[in-house]
């Protein structure tokens, strides 16, 4: 009976054992696995020999990859891709992917990546995207195109939602392509794709560009359809400068005078655009195109020479500068010299002060602004003013440049303004207040500080506690108020304090404010404040009005008021009449 | 012994037969199973991309036509090929003929998208590019604009493999912007290998070498950006090159800081420059990822550098999202920070939306509505006067909407475009002799003199004398606006019409503009229409006006006086200025004014 019970067993598992094997061998000869598939099915390059691309304890597959750079024909590399890759999961292609971007000066590299990306788009779009990002900077617009493209084919939709998650300039790059290549979409379906997924700017910028191609050699068509056009200015920019590269191209320069003018024609006031067409114009021949200019009627000169002159500057500062020094033209138009005399003397700033006696007098000073706005920006400010103080000594007055400048600069970095400004600036020039204003909002205590480092008459720090109320910081301000020294008027700051605490639902405290106030005080901060809110909402207002303690105050307050009203007409007959209320009538 | 027993033994069979086949069913089915596990798990995508049989998908691929034919196939049926769908398509055109794939490659400029059409188009590309570049060059002029541009790419970079001076003398030949485009993909091959430039000394070498030095240094920008987006936007800002024509390296730079800095980003633009439109849209494409971000970010810049973003971020909102704009403004906790914001809310809604604005005032904070009306007041009096004048009575009715300076406002706008309409109105509407008819008239006037002079300068007379008025009158706005807008001759001829008290300094007007135009006999001639005792004023008014920019011009100007009294008193009361002279005059220039002083 053990016997019997046994062999069933024996059986069953002998059975087993052997249709195990006999499975796997039919597995592996039917369905041969994915690494088999992965090696080169014929005698080509793929299997050239291993080389100084990869190290020799690389996998099989890296070294199959290092094979494919060898081949120099783009249709070989396509097909040993193909081969590399065909039977393999969206995992490996990534994989494989991910490998080459550690590669360098490799031959072909960029055409191979994308190659793979085209494949790995097909089966995994949301991964190839993901691995854009990986790849260096420069190669991203390229791979994204392929992997967009692709992915616009098979679902749009999709596509459309992940471009939407990009940030610029991401987003409009994968827009276009995706409408791009779905241009056999029906119009009305490529708008609703389009309104979908806030991509009707790229669409309106395909279909506007196809426009212009129509007419991309008619430049009078082409740059008024621009004008119109409801694209992005940076585009119209670019298709401007198309057009007027291709109509130079084709016209040269032979006919200048007649381009210009209908440059100033089309383009009337948008200098915006015209400025990228007529230097391109000007670029060709800087010192013909001047010359033709002053064919053309005083007006477009006037318009266009900025242009040109820069172009010429460009490439001859001194030739552009004895343009306008020594011929009769534009003398007459002197307001246009100064722009050409700054674009001169910014392209030569560092020789500036042994050229500046080229400028005529009248020129310098206002040159020079225009000049530090250009530079500031641009220039240290040490650089830049140690060759103010060269032209300085040169005879030049630069005070106002002087003030322009560290007014531009406190804009950008008002603690270095502020260094530089109490080395230039006379105690009490305003300028200082405004570079004051500027640091007390983003360093507080380094404004106050410095204030209070200055004359007490200066009244340096009410100007750092104005400038915090002016932000809306209220509490701040107050707290900024213990600080100021004694003999510093500070009633210039109570009617700002009064209405901050107002506007901040804080009335009891601006009516408190007033208490505080010598008695010929009083009156004035109510003015003051009533000045402000006849403008705003008197509703505010009226309720402090009413509390006024002093009856005189009140009446003569409210009498103000309905005087104002008369020249500014804002309020109400109900607000008149209220007003009219706390007017006190003369006793007999 | 045993005696077998039939019965036994053939059931006994039996069951070992139906074991044994159990166990080998089940080894099988195991192991089948267990490979597929193993191996097949790794191919999920590819059964899914391949919904139809691979093999049919590129089933007699043999020549052109039949490979168009598949492909015209391909777009009815929806099937999307595999890779080893391209494999087989690739490895057929290897013995596809170079007519064929002429044929091939132009033909399916014309088939109908597909999701399988543009690789097999690149294929067919290349083949041709190996064996006839110029033909593979002809054919991709066939295409529509954008397939152009790729497959032009493929061409050129076969050609540069193939002869590369050749590729570039083809590329240079190249109309914008594909020239472009041919010279910095054959470029980029060469980069990508750090091959040695050897292009011939021709030329073209310069152009190439431009194209060069411009690819090397984007390349310089990319690889900053990744590293340090804010040393590339420095870079950008700081290069020769125009902004606007690097506006995809500053919008990348620029949205990579973003990404790091948040709103700190916009504090490194030069919103100053030139180019102010650029910077706008640079800017946009931050405000359009977080509005509300922006409004909080605003709220801690100081009032002067605020408002220029906050205009752009309001039109911005206003433009696309007015209904949220509304709501976001009045959560502002800061009560100073919301009043400005509101009065860049109106401000931009009045001049995008003013008729919706207008409709929706009583939604907007009283202290508001008069900028809400002044802005769209100003809008449409030049657009739309008519939806004006309907609504004036109703919006009298809202509170704080409706006051003189709104109503001088609409009337200021719609002179610049209808000054006869709008003066029209002001006469039969505006009270007179009253302040308001006052101003409105010293505006319209102006206006109306640069069409009508004649007739300006009579109702500015008829008009005159208005108690409101100051001491200039209504003829002086009549010859300011035409001497500022250069009609020097038609303001000369009216000059005798002005009354005569003031007329010193309504003629310097006049004067000033003709000192610039270098007329300065009839500056003299003019001094002379003037009584002898109004002549110092006038001089005096001259060199005024000039003094703040054209100093030389008074020096000039004085010089010319002929009588020396007369000039010695001029130069007296330009010197008493002391402020005027310190600011706007050089030492020099002073020094040349005390000489023309006769003691």
């Amino acid at each position: 009976m053990k016997e019997l019970r046994r062999t069933p067993f024996v059986l069953t598992s002998t059975g087993l054992i052997v249709g195990i094997g006999a499975g796997l061998v039919v597995s592996y000869l039917l369905f041969p696995s994915n690494s088999d598939e992965q090696l080169p099915r014929t005698n080509d390059p793929l299997t050239v020999p291993f080389d100084s691309v990869l190290s020799d304890n690389q996998p099989r597959s890296q070294v199959d990859l290092a094979s494919v750079f060898k081949l120099d024909a783009a249709s070989e590399r396509r097909l040993a891709v193909y081969r590399l890759l065909e039977g393999q999961s969206a995992r490996q292609i990534a994989e494989s992917l991910r490998h080459s971007f550690k590669l360098s000066n490799v031959k072909h590299l960029l055409s191979v990546q994308n190659l793979f990306f085209a494949v790995l788009a097909r089966l995994d779009p949301e991964l190839a995207l993901e691995l854009v990002w990986e790849t260096e900077r420069t190669n991203w617009d390229v791979h994204l195109t392929v992997v967009f493209e692709d992915w616009a084919g098979a679902d749009p939709r999709r596509a459309m939602q992940s471009a939407k998650q990009l940030h610029e300039p991401w987003k409009s790059k994968a827009f276009r392509t995706i409408l791009q290549t779905r241009q056999d979409l029906a119009d009305a379906q490529q708008l609703e794709l389009a309104e979908s997924f806030d991509a009707l700017a790229s669409l309106n910028e395909l279909t506007f560009e196809s426009q212009v191609e129509e007419v991309i050699d008619e430049p009078r068509k082409a740059f008024e359809l621009i004008l119109q056009a409801d694209i992005s200015e940076s585009r119209k920019s670019e298709l401007v400068a198309l057009i007027t590269e291709r109509w130079i191209d084709r016209e040269n320069t032979d006919n200048i005078a007649s381009m210009l003018g209908m440059v100033h024609e089309v383009f009337s006031w948008d200098q915006y655009q015209w400025h990228s067409v007529v230097s391109r114009l000007a670029a060709t021949d800087p010192k013909l195109v001047w010359e033709q200019l002053a064919t053309l009627s005083l007006d477009a000169q006037k318009r266009l020479n900025d242009e040109v002159f820069k172009a010429w500057v460009k490439q001859d500062a001194m030739g552009a500068l004895d343009a306008i020094t020594e011929s009769e033209y534009m003398s007459k138009e002197s307001g246009e010299l100064t722009s050409l005399y700054a674009t001169w003397a910014s392209a030569v700033w560092h020789q500036l002060p042994e050229k500046i006696d080229l400028v005529p007098d009248d020129y310098r000073t206002r040159m020079l602004t225009s000049v530090v706005r250009d530079l500031a920006h641009r220039v240290e400010p040490s650089d830049l003013l140690e060759q103010l103080d060269q032209i300085q000594l040169k005879g030049v007055n630069t005070k106002s440049t002087l003030e322009v400048y560290f007014r531009q600069l406190s804009y950008q970095d008002p603690a270095v303004a502020m260094r530089w400004a109490s080395e230039y600036l006379d105690e009490g020039n305003n300028v200082t207040s405004h570079i004051l204003r500027e640091l007390a909002v983003v360093d507080v205590t380094k404004a106050m500080e410095i204030a209070l480092q200055q004359p007490v008459d200066s009244g340096a720090e009410l100007t750092v506690i104005s400038a915090v109320l002016d932000q809306g910081w209220l509490q701040q301000g107050l707290e900024l108020l213990s600080k100021v020294r004694e003999g510093t008027d500070v009633s210039i700051l109570d009617a700002s304090v009064g209405a901050r605490l107002i506007e901040n639902g804080r009335r009891s405290e601006a009516l408190a404010l007033a208490k505080t106030l010598p008695d010929e005080a009083r009156g004035e901060y109510y003015l003051n404040l009533a000045q402000r809110w006849i403008y705003k909402d008197i509703t505010e207002f009226l309720p402090v009005l009413s509390e006024i303690p002093n009856k005189g105050i009140r009446s003569r307050v409210a009498e103000v008021l309905l005087r104002w009203e008369g020249h500014i007409g804002n309020l109400t007959e109900d607000e008149i009449e209220v007003i009219r209320s706390f007017v006190q009538v003369p006793e007999e | 012994m045993r005696v077998p027993n039939p019965n036994i033994d053939s059931s006994s069979v039996q069951h070992k037969v139906v074991l044994v086949t159990i166990g080998l069913v089940s080894g099988l089915v195991l192991s089948l199973f267990s490979y597929s596990v193993f191996t097949g798990l790794e191919r999920p995508h590819q059964d899914a991309a391949s919904t139809v049989s691979s093999d049919s998908a590129t089933d007699g691929v043999n020549t052109a036509d039949a490979l168009l034919e598949r492909l015209a196939s391909d777009e009815t049926s929806n099937t999307d090929f595999i890779t080893s769908d391209f494999l087989k398509i690739s490895e057929d055109l290897q013995t596809v003929n170079t007519e064929e794939l002429v044929k091939a490659l132009g033909r399916s400029a014309s088939l109908p998208y597909t999701r399988n059409l543009h690789p097999i188009q690149e294929m067919l590309c290349e083949y041709l590019v190996e064996r006839s570049p110029s033909e593979a060059l002809r054919s991709v002029w066939l295409f529509e604009e954008h397939r152009k541009v790729a497959l032009l790419r493929v061409v050129v970079r076969g050609w540069a493999l193939h002869d590369m001076e050749e590729s570039f003398t083809v590329a240079i030949g190249l109309q914008q912007p594909y020239k472009e485009i041919a010279i910095e993909t054959i470029l980029s091959e060469l980069d990508a290998t750090d091959e040695v430039f050897s292009v011939p000394q021709s030329s073209d070498y310069d152009e190439i070498e431009k194209y060069r030095a411009d690819q090397t240094y984007e390349l310089e920008i990319y690889k900053t950006i990744s590293r340090d987006p804010s040393a590339a936007l420095d870079l950008l800002l700081k290069d020769n090159a125009e902004d606007s024509e690097q506006a995809d390296l500053f919008s990348q730079a620029f949205n990579e800081m973003f990404q790091l800095e948040g709103f700190n980003a916009i504090t490194q633009l030069n919103f100053l420059s030139f180019d102010r439109e650029f910077f706008d849209e640079l800017l946009l494409q931050i405000i359009e990822q977080d509005r509300l971000g922006m409004i909080s970010y605003l709220q801690n810049l100081s009032s002067t550098k605020r408002s220029r973003f906050m205009y752009l971020l309001m039109d911005n909102w206003v433009e696309v999202d007015v209904e949220n704009v509304l709501p976001a403004v009045e959560n502002l906790s800061n009560p100073t920070y919301r009043a400005s914001t509101y009065w860049a809310l109106v401000s931009s809604w009045g001049r995008i939306r003013p008729l919706e604005l207008l409709n929706r005032l009583p939604e907007i904070p009283r202290e508001h509505r008069d900028s809400a009306v002044f802005y769209a007041f100003n809008t449409l009096g030049k657009t739309n006067p008519d939806a004006v004048l309907s609504l004036l009575s109703s919006l009298k009715a809202i509170p704080g909407a409706f006051n003189e300076e709104n109503e001088r406002t609409f009337v200021y706008s719609w002179s610049s475009k209808f000054p006869d309409q709008a003066l029209m109105w002001v006469q039969e509407n505006i009270e007179p002799e009253t302040t308001q008819r006052n101003w409105m008239l010293s505006r319209v006037l102006g206006e109306y003199a640069l069409v009508q002079p004649k007739e300006a300068m009579e109702v500015a007379i008829t008009e005159d004398p208005n108690p409101a008025r100051g001491e200039l009158g209504l003829a002086y706005n009549v010859i300011e606006s035409l001497a500022s807008d250069g009609q020097l001759d038609t303001a000369i001829g009216l000059l005798d019409q002005v009354p005569k008290h003031n007329r010193a300094y309504i003629y310097a007007e006049v004067a000033e503009k003709l000192v610039l135009k270098d007329r300065l006999s009839e500056v003299m001639s003019l001094s002379n229409r003037l009584p002898a005792a109004e002549r110092v004023d006038y001089f005096h008014s001259v060199a005024t006006k000039l003094s703040y920019n054209h100093s030389s011009a008074v020096l000039t100007l004085v010089a010319k006086i002929p009588d020396t009294l007369l000039r010695t008193d001029v130069v007296n009361q330009i010197l008493s200025d002391t402020w005027m002279i310190e600011e706007y005059y050089t030492e020099g220039q002073r020094e040349s004014l005390r000489s023309l002083v006769t003691e």
